[in-house]
């Protein structure tokens, strides 16, 4: 599609108008009347700038495509634009409002990625999936590690004066979430693309594999680190917090696959609201046992794939809602964002990210030379593991939150990072789909 | 909470085991309709059992995040009537069905309305509502408990298949009636706005949301081929128009009823895309409202405020009941081409149906005017809504029988 098409020009510039008048009235909507009863008000403003994001995203989506970029950059773009932090037509407790429908939206992407793990897929790609994901895990964890370790009082302001085993902790934990990769852009993308092929399948073996072994390690590290910084305090909470995210996840999940492919089977009502329905229950269900709603999404669509005969219904209703949800959980995700943090940290951001780069790069090749891999993977493989948001953001919060003492600082640079890959990772992925002719759609 | 939780998912696989086997004896080749309510009665339940209310399933916090969702539904179903006003359709119905749907409906208002306004009179001190209040939530309870919904009157004429002109008054009433509610409803929201807006504003206001959503649903979808984008951008300006509607204390479902009267008078292939659209999600919709309106039920009353609404409630059923026949016979041909004695019975209580409309436009009342104060007209509407639902699954197929082996046309 041209940019300037004269056949869809006309109505691309009516749906630009429409943004304008979106764009009017979410500035109306800052200018909150007292009158608003204060128990309704922060959800009042949340409906109108969902709504407002919805109209916005599309047509940002829209202007992406036609200078073939992905939809889901421009979404971010949206998000980030209208945020609390630069055109401030939402503000942090709106944002926050609509945390219920993001994490709502995260569930059906996430039962999504997990219904496209295929039990075959893992058999025939199983041994380039672990390797991969192995030596990306030991090059990004160990190269980060070390570039930190040694270089970190150099790079970072506030590690000047810091005593070594506070460098440590820190060189260990951006080693950790250099390794984070959002399979929720990943999904998005082979959606958007049509993607079917060995790179698109091993990219998302090799992302979902990584997130359960993310968490599994970020347990362990955050006890680790909190023993190094804190010997005096007791760390034994976070540890079976984490096996209890994980396994309970897990467990979770698995249940939930069985019992809703019992009721595919004995049900004829409409595939999409089942799936929506779903993804409700999940969404309440993680929220109350306090668990992994990704983990619980993907265990849950991984079951109904592999283990029940509904698979195809259920991609039928996965497939009429996943646009809707794109559009909902990438603005609102990247809304929290604070690009402000960029300013002090862009440089350090940059820099670990070239590494990383390097690290995921030297990674894949690794593997997939020892796994004798198909030669894209070599040459476009390192383009999938680009963009980070969704778990990175999680983590550095956490981060944050625990360490007080360089918390700030860091989730600052995560947060940088988080930015920058957002705005080229997706396109990149999109681009190594097309260059691998794996792509279907434009 | 992990314990309540689990006995919760036992207990809802339990009645959906139980209803299993009951739907299988009881449905077996017939087209009974009890799926339709058993369905409609779990997700209420189900709403009622997740709200802070019982289990906290869903706490404070998630329920103002799932203001944006109520909303769309309020604008949603306020675009969804109004778009049924094509004038080009309107003009084939004879204008005698349309005075005697709207005749029926001012009836059923009067005579609810009335009722209602004596037992609340009545009431006054227990409720503690000052004469403004009884004399606006009277009104609110007539407009509420006058609406009727074709849906369950198109389910069993899609199985039984019968031609008579009164089958297509029946519809023709259930269809148009709800309007009389929806304006009684806006003007009470005009009359005792929120924040003391003049009359005047707040109904340009609420004329000027009507046209914002329909320019926009113009301006966005009128080159739209696709099904989902048009979803997803008339999801868009739906929650929008909604959501500024409540930023100015109105009532979302009158300028989105606005907006579905000015977009069924577009472009006809715009028009179809659209009522694919408004089909398709309509299902899943009508569930999920029946839902939030558990979830969204107000708690908290003193128990002397309870024996009020509670007794108002049932009252309020009755009057409906009582309205809906009053009303429907007196619209319905008599004489010696009219309608036998059962006939007539039955068709009055196949208006009883009332479909997402009632609970919309209650749960609007009561998030745009009450806030806080005893939700009456909710619980009333829901009761009507269950009650309704009941006796016109009883009603509909025997009527549609009845016309149907006079006419020779049933199957």
């Amino acid at each position: 599609m041209k940019l300037f098409d004269k056949k869809s020009l006309v109505p691309f510039v009516s749906r630009l108008m429409a943004a304008g008048i979106a764009l009017c009235l979410l500035y109306v909507s800052k200018m909150t009347p007292e009158e608003l009863p204060p128990e309704q008000k922060e959800g009042i403003l949340a409906a109108i700038a969902l709504g407002g994001l919805i109209i916005l995203a599309w047509v940002m989506g829209d202007l992406f495509q036609r200078l073939s970029l992905p939809r889901i950059t421009g979404y971010m773009i949206t998000g980030l634009i209208t945020g609390p932090h630069i055109l401030r037509l939402m503000n942090v407790e709106t944002v926050s409002s609509l945390k219920f429908i993001d994490n709502l939206a995260l569930s059906l992407i996430a039962l999504h990625a997990g219904h496209e793990v295929k039990l075959g897929l893992l058999r025939r790609r199983f041994k380039s999936i672990v390797c991969i994901t192995f030596f990306i895990l030991l090059f990004s964890l160990c190269g980060v590690f070390v570039f930190i370790y040694f270089g970190g009082s150099y790079i970072f302001p506030f590690l000047k004066e810091a005593p070594r085993k506070t460098i440590l902790v820190v060189a260990l934990l951006f080693g950790l979430i250099e390794v984070a990769k959002s399979p929720v852009t990943t999904i998005a993308i082979l959606d958007e693309t049509g993607a079917r092929g060995p790179l698109a399948e091993t990219t998302l073996g090799i992302v979902i594999l990584k997130d359960v072994i993310l968490i599994i390690l970020f347990g362990i590290m955050m006890t680790v680190c909190g023993r190094i910084l804190y010997p005096q305090k007791a760390q034994g909470g976070l540890l079976g917090e984490t096996l209890w995210h994980l396994f309970g996840s897990l467990g979770m999940g698995v249940l939930i696959g069985i019992i809703v492919g019992f009721l595919l089977k004995i049900t004829q009502e409409r595939m999409y609201i089942l799936v929506a329905a779903l993804a409700l229950c999940l969404t309440l269900l993680s929220l109350v046992l306090h668990l992994e709603v990704l983990m619980v999404s993907m265990t849950a669509g991984f079951m109904i794939q592999n283990f029940t005969a509904q698979g195809k219904r259920f991609l039928s209703g996965i497939e009429a809602i996943s646009p809707i949800t794109y559009i909902i959980f990438f603005p609102v995700a990247s809304a929290s964002l604070d690009i402000s943090l960029l300013r002090d940290a862009w440089a350090a951001a940059v820099m670990i990210l070239i590494l990383r780069k390097i690290m995921v790069f030297t990674g894949i090749n690794v593997g997939s030379r020892l796994t004798e891999d198909f030669p894209a993977m070599r040459k476009y493989g390192w383009m999938g593991f680009i963009n980070q948001s969704g778990v990175t953001l999680a983590l550095a919060l956490i981060i944050g939150k625990k360490f007080p003492e360089f918390g700030s600082h860091f989730k600052a640079v995560a947060l940088g990072m988080i930015v920058i890959t957002d705005f080229y990772g997706p396109a990149l992925f999109k681009f190594a789909l097309f260059k691998s002719g794996e792509a279907r759609k434009r | 909470m992990g314990f309540r939780l689990a006995l919760l998912v036992l207990f809802f696989l339990a009645i959906g085991l139980a209803l299993r086997g009951l739907l299988r004896t009881k449905e077996k080749g017939g087209i009974s309709g009890l799926h339709i309510m058993l369905g409609h009665l779990l997700a209420l339940l189900f709403g009622v059992i997740i709200s802070p209310q019982v289990f906290s399933v869903i706490d404070p916090t998630t329920k103002k995040g799932l203001v944006p969702i109520l909303e769309l539904s309020f604008g949603w179903v306020g675009f969804l009537f109004g778009f049924q006003f094509n004038i080009t359709t309107l003009r084939r119905i004879p204008g005698s069905y349309i005075g005697r749907a709207l005749a029926e409906a001012l009836v059923a208002f009067a005579i609810a309305g009335f009722l209602g306004f004596c037992l609340l009179k009545a009431f006054r001190e227990r409720l503690e509502f000052n004469e403004a209040e009884v004399f606006r939530t009277a009104l609110a309870l007539g407009a509420v408990l006058s609406i009727s919904a074709p849906t369950l009157i198109a389910f069993f004429n899609k199985k039984i298949r019968v031609r008579s002109p009164l089958v297509n008054l029946l519809v023709v009433i259930a269809s148009i009636d709800g309007l009389v509610g929806v304006f009684a409803l806006g003007i009470i929201n005009v009359i005792w706005h929120p924040a003391g807006l003049e009359m005047h504003l707040s109904v340009l206001l609420m004329i000027l949301l009507g046209f914002e959503q329909a320019f926009l649903i113009w301006l966005l979808l009128r080159a739209e081929r696709k099904a989902i984008p048009t979803a997803i951008l008339g999801i868009g300006v739906l929650t929008l128009g909604a959501g500024m509607s409540a930023y100015f204390g109105l009532s979302p479902v009158v300028p989105g009823v606005l907006a579905g009267m000015i977009a069924a008078n577009l472009a006809p292939g715009l028009r179809q895309r659209l009522a694919r659209m408004l089909m398709t999600a309509e299902s899943g919709l009508y569930i999920g409202l029946i839902v939030l309106t558990g979830v969204f039920l107000p708690s908290g009353l003193k128990s002397h405020v309870w024996v009020g609404v509670v007794t108002i409630c049932i009252a309020g059923v009755f009057n409906r009941f009582l309205g809906k026949t009053l009303g429907a016979t007196l619209v319905l041909p008599s004489g010696n081409t009219g309608v036998c004695a059962k006939t007539r019975f039955l068709f009055s209580c196949s208006l009883q149906s009332a479909g997402a409309l009632i609970l919309v436009v209650a749960l609007c009342y009561n998030q745009t005017i009450v806030g806080s104060k005893p939700p009456l007209v909710v619980i009333t509407a829901l009761c009507a809504f269950v009650i309704g639902e009941i006796i016109s699954i009883y009603a509909t197929p025997r009527l549609l029988r009845e016309l149907g082996k006079n006419a020779g046309t049933s199957r």
